[in-house]
């Protein structure tokens, strides 16, 4: 008599856990990275392009990037860096392979003022493409991390 | 004669390790976000414009440059009097961008960079481009 019970027990046991294994579970939905809330890859080239039109008519700063201005090899490898830098940071999953921040600017003397007016043009062509303010701000502040290997170098 | 060959079979299995390693290299992560996209080159032409730029005349200046083929972006900063043209090469010209200029009655001057006295990279770009194109080749993952 024992033994059944036992035999019961155990049966009942396993068929509970058999039938709450088969319950469906919910599955959370990943949010989607911030690269993907920009547009991806061709928002992002978009943006770059009119990010480096905006920085050469910037008097301000275009002088910094005279090289890349007046060599089209050059300018093509900056648009390239851009784009893998601002996919690298907002989540995308190819990867920045260029110099790091620090060792391609030093020796320019970059001062707080000439970072204000790079982020004002960089703004300008977000708002061309009407991103949003809550992507604008996340981006801005995945590249504000960079300010410190930037600027006083 | 033996040192000469000796010496001739490091070089080459020098000259090969080197090869093996740079293959290795250039297959050692994807390729790029840039390199992957395939995108089009793209050419950089900026003017001053002469005399003053009235709202107008940037909405006109605008509207000209947009509807020209080939144009990926255009600014025009009416403070700094500049306009800053992106395009693609295969598709339209600087003669173009002047004339476009010419049908909205807008005098511009275009800046000639090389003569910017602006930071300098030390290397030439000729070894950068071969060093760059050569990894690409070699890239089996794209």
């Amino acid at each position: 008599m024992k033994k059944m019970y036992f035999s019961w027990g155990v049966f009942l046991m396993a068929g509970t856990l058999m039938f709450s294994a088969c319950k469906n579970e919910e599955t959370a939905v990943p949010t989607p990275t911030l690269y993907a809330r920009l547009g991806g890859n061709s928002a992002i080239s978009a943006v770059v392009d009119q990010f480096i039109a905006n920085v050469a008519a910037d008097t301000r700063i275009n002088a910094f990037f005279a090289a890349a201005a007046s060599d089209q090899a050059r300018l093509t490898k900056l648009r390239n860096n851009l784009i893998n830098q601002i996919g690298e940071a907002t989540g995308g999953s190819e990867k920045y392979t260029g110099l790091d921040m620090k060792t391609a600017h030093k020796g320019m003397k970059i001062t707080d003022a000439h970072f204000t007016a790079l982020v004002e043009d960089l703004v300008a062509s977000l708002d061309k493409y009407k991103v949003g303010n809550t992507e604008k701000t996340e981006l801005l502040t995945a590249l504000a991390a960079m300010k410190g290997d930037i600027v006083g170098q | 004669m033996k040192p000469l060959y000796n010496s001739l079979r490091n070089l080459v299995f020098g000259a090969a390790g080197c090869f093996v390693a740079f293959v290795v290299y250039a297959n050692w992560e994807k390729p790029s976000l840039a390199e992957s996209l395939q995108l089009k080159p793209i050419e950089l032409r900026v003017f001053n414009l002469v005399g003053a730029i009235t709202p107008y005349d940037s909405l006109r200046l605008s509207e000209a440059m947009l509807v020209q083929k080939g144009i990926t972006a255009v600014c025009i900063n009416a403070a700094q009097k500049t306009l800053s043209v992106t395009f693609y090469p295969d598709q339209t010209t600087e003669k173009q961008l002047m004339l476009r200029l010419a049908s909205v009655k807008i005098q511009a001057q275009k800046v000639d960079f090389s003569a910017v006295q602006g930071p300098q990279c030390p290397i030439p770009m000729q070894y950068i481009d071969y060093f760059t194109n050569a990894k690409r080749a070699l890239c089996f993952r794209n």
